[in-house]
């Protein structure tokens, strides 16, 4: 594939598919972790979240990326980089008091290195599930995938 | 097997769609939810007002010592505060240790040091109240001023009385300065007790001022 090619399949329908995906379950993932982690400042729930349906999330994100994506290249880089944007967002909903006018905001490097040693568990966890579970899902999705053409829609 | 149906791809985006809008709410309202909280922890304040008020008998003799203590909580966030314990401390600046520091004093003077002088202070009040039932609520975005009084006399303490009656007739009466320290722990409401890694997240802990004396009683209540 030449560069022109490449920008082509980057803004391809497919490749912004994959963009919204992240941006959709990478939300619900966000708030997972910070739920986890924070359950006493969340709302409107206040109570700690169990493990089994911590990892029944996990598995249903893994499920659905294994189905809509019948690439295991795809599979597998999501299983990376949708936990980093879920830890994204919940860093976001982390300073979130920080966007207050009247709190004067705190040392946001500090905010990033405190976050990270909290959901590290969940991180490495969600990775795991995902992997495993997309995997497993495209298998019993029966994908058939272009190995030239990742983006290859499927569909029809 | 092969899912390849058109329709069942539309429900898994609506789904996607329909999950994506509830975590948006969820993460606003926990958003908005964790920034009051962490208004309160941050901005919620005590401010303390302590008048003595020393009294003589016809004689001209020292009869009591009256402090007013007036106790202001401020809270600028939507959370609900609840005040558990409030602690006071006075001391009189002593003149007469600090013009003659061989004096033996009953209890252990606090210093203070001010510019490049240290200055000495007798510890006279230490109280201490709390507050759980009834509780004392601070509403949100409100104050409340809580007062107290504690009385010093020669039947309540007459040692601490003696002391601070030779003070005051060292200063012929004049008004001497007094140190005040304040300290407060006050609860978050709605946020579950023995949460956090450090068991604490639910408490708001504000000191006003330097306690001069650790560990040293004093006339309270």
């Amino acid at each position: 594939m030449n560069i022109s090619e490449m920008i082509k399949s980057l803004t391809s329908r497919d490749f912004l598919k994959i963009i919204a995906v992240h941006l959709m379950l990478g939300l619900f993932m966000g708030y997972l972790f910070f739920y986890n982690v924070f359950y006493y400042f969340s709302a409107p729930f206040d109570s700690p979240i169990s493990a089994w349906v911590l990892l029944l999330s996990f598995s249903i994100i893994g499920v659905l990326i294994g189905y809509l994506f019948p690439d295991p290249r795809i599979v597998m880089a999501s299983s990376v980089t949708l936990p980093m944007t879920g830890a994204f967002f919940c860093f976001l909903i982390f300073i979130s008091p920080t966007f207050s006018t009247e709190i004067i905001s705190s040392n946001l490097s500090d905010d990033l290195f405190i976050l990270a040693r909290l959901i590290l568990v969940n991180l490495i966890l969600s990775f795991l599930v995902i992997f495993v579970t997309s995997f497993i899902s495209l298998y019993f999705f029966d994908a058939e995938y272009d190995d030239d053409d990742p983006f290859a829609d499927t569909d029809n | 097997m092969k899912f390849n149906d058109i329709n069942f791809k539309k429900l898994v985006w609506a789904f996607m769609a329909i999950l994506f809008s509830i975590s948006l709410i969820l993460s606003v309202i926990t958003a908005y939810n964790y920034t009051e909280i962490a208004k309160a922890r941050i901005l919620a304040d005590i401010s303390t007002e302590a008048l003595p008020d020393v009294r003589y008998d016809s004689a001209g003799n020292m009869e009591s010592v009256n402090m007013s203590i007036e106790f202001t909580i401020n809270n600028p966030s939507q959370k609900e505060l609840k005040i558990w314990i409030l602690n006071y401390k006075g001391w009189l600046r002593d003149l007469p240790l600090e013009d003659n520091p061989s004096l033996s004093r009953w209890m252990i003077d606090g210093k203070l040091p001010v510019n490049d002088t240290e200055q000495r202070y007798y510890p006279v009040f230490v109280a201490s109240y709390s507050f759980d039932t009834p509780a004392i609520l601070v509403e949100p975005e409100s104050s409340i001023t809580i007062t107290r009084y504690i009385e010093l006399n020669w039947t309540v303490d007459f040692t601490i009385m003696k002391t601070v009656s030779d003070i005051y007739n060292y200063s012929n009466g004049e008004n001497l300065d007094w140190y005040d320290y304040s300290s407060a722990i006050i609860f978050i409401q709605d946020i579950p007790s023995y949460s956090g890694p450090d068991n604490d997240a639910n408490v708001i802990r504000r000191y006003l001022g330097i306690d001069l004396t650790p560990g040293v009683g004093g006339v309270g209540r």
